[in-house]
């Protein structure tokens, strides 16, 4: 080694002390404090602590994920209510004119704002009771003709309860389809999105007048709580879970529920 | 008060002997951290974790080697496997992040040495990249750095030597300036 590279070396060294991952001043009794409380709690060190750590930031994952998905229902309801408010006078005023009485239709869906509609956009029926598929794009020619739930103000239960049905029977056709696929020891990858759609449509339901029978709440809350454990499940891909999950659904009587409630 | 009278302490069950023990190493053992993987969020995880861990396996420590010895061990043990791990999530990241700019040509002025520098140190390898930080950046001595990596001092020396090599390649522009 040369004397010009000794020297190169000493102004890196010399640099890299400064510049290089500075460190701050030692924050003592900030980490003091932390390494106390985990040797009085006798939490265990690096090993358990990182699973713990893995463990809690997977449920911050769900849980963010659910915040998310709470906090988008909740938006899409405030502009529901918000939309079915505004409504509300006009539709009187157009059914009046029209001179006819809407009759209820059988297809008649919630609009279900802010969640991703699985399914298609939500019929509606016409005054002549033509059931039409309702577009966001709809001309101001043509306005949107109101839903039951609209000119109510969205507290007649009967689209709701139509809608609850429709989503029980869906949740069953999906839940007897999982045990079935677990009783044979596989699991479709497209479970846990489809759980996810389902748990979504759920809660949304749990929020809305459904959700005030003291029945039908109970249902959807197990409900809720089955697709959550398949969500759970299926992006972890525990074995436990999974068993756990096929005993839950082989022992408890939530599909009989289910079926017998879509009826 | 030495540490073997500390870790006696401790071991009859005095807990106040415990934070003296972590107030008399605590700077060594943050700056290393903090040295190695550059932040300080993560810099303290790692501190807490090697003192927790030494906390609960000095019932096992035998008092063959010096404390000092033992302690460093366990921290380059605990920093460098928080570093894979750290390093594994963020090389998913780049991974994503680089494909993202992928047909973007690069803009910006030419880096300056400081980031030059942190991109020099931070391109050694890791075996080299430790022990350039622990003698160069913060005083250890072959022989501790040999005990707390498991290797023999020669192998410590070789290792410092080509980390230093490398950076005077990488940096050789800015080296050649400060000389003349």
């Amino acid at each position: 080694m040369t004397d010009e590279q000794r020297l190169e070396d000493e102004l890196i060294v010399r640099a890299a002390r400064e510049a290089y991952n500075a460190p701050p001043e030692t924050p003592r009794d900030d980490m003091w404090a932390v390494i106390e409380a985990r040797l009085e709690a006798g939490m265990p060190a690096p090993d358990r602590v990182a699973r713990a750590r893995a463990a809690h930031a997977r449920t911050m994952g769900r849980l963010s994920w659910w915040m998310g998905v709470a906090a988008a229902l909740v938006i899409g309801l405030g502009i529901g209510r918000l939309s079915l408010g505004t409504g509300e006078s006009e539709p009187k005023t157009a059914s009046h004119s029209a001179g006819s009485e809407v009759a209820e239709p059988a297809t008649t869906e919630i609009p279900l704002a802010g969640l991703p509609e699985a399914e298609g956009a939500p019929d509606t029926t016409s005054p002549g009771g033509r059931t039409v598929r309702s577009t966001g794009d709809a001309s101001p020619e043509s306005p949107r003709e109101p839903t039951t739930a609209m000119r109510d103000g969205g507290t007649n239960p009967a689209p709701y309860a139509t809608a609850t049905r429709a989503h029980l029977s869906r949740s069953e056709t999906f839940l007897a389809g999982v045990r079935v696929d677990l009783a044979a020891g596989s699991t479709d990858a497209e479970f846990e999105a489809w759980a996810r759609s389902l748990l979504s449509r759920t809660r949304l339901l749990l929020a809305s007048p459904a959700g005030r029978n003291p029945e039908t709440r109970r249902l959807l809350e197990d409900l809720e709580l089955m697709l959550a454990q398949v969500v759970m499940t299926a992006s972890t891909s525990d074995p436990a879970e999974v068993r756990l999950l096929g005993e839950g659904l082989e022992q408890g009587d939530l599909l009989q529920r289910l079926r017998t409630s879509s009826l | 008060m030495d540490d073997r009278r500390l870790v006696e302490r401790i071991r009859s069950g005095d807990r106040s002997a415990q934070r003296e023990l972590y107030d008399a190493h605590v700077d060594r053992i943050y700056r290393l951290a903090y040295r190695m993987v550059g932040e300080d969020a993560l810099a303290r995880d790692l501190t807490q974790d090697t003192f927790v861990r030494v906390f609960e396996k000095l019932e096992g420590f035998r008092g063959d080697a010096a404390f000092t010895t033992w302690l460093h061990s366990v921290t380059t043990s605990v920093v460098l496997n928080g570093l894979r791990r750290r390093n594994r999530i963020r090389e998913r990241e780049r991974s994503i992040e680089a494909a993202r700019h992928i047909g973007t040509a690069p803009t910006g002025p030419e880096p300056d040495l400081k980031r030059r520098l942190q991109a020099a140190v931070t391109g050694l390898p890791e075996l080299y990249r430790s022990v350039f930080v622990m003698h160069d950046l913060e005083g250890y001595t072959h022989k501790e750095i040999a005990t707390a990596l498991g290797v023999k001092p020669g192998t410590s020396k070789a290792r410092l030597s080509r980390a230093r090599a490398r950076l005077r390649i990488e940096l050789q522009d800015f080296a050649e300036e400060w000389v003349a």
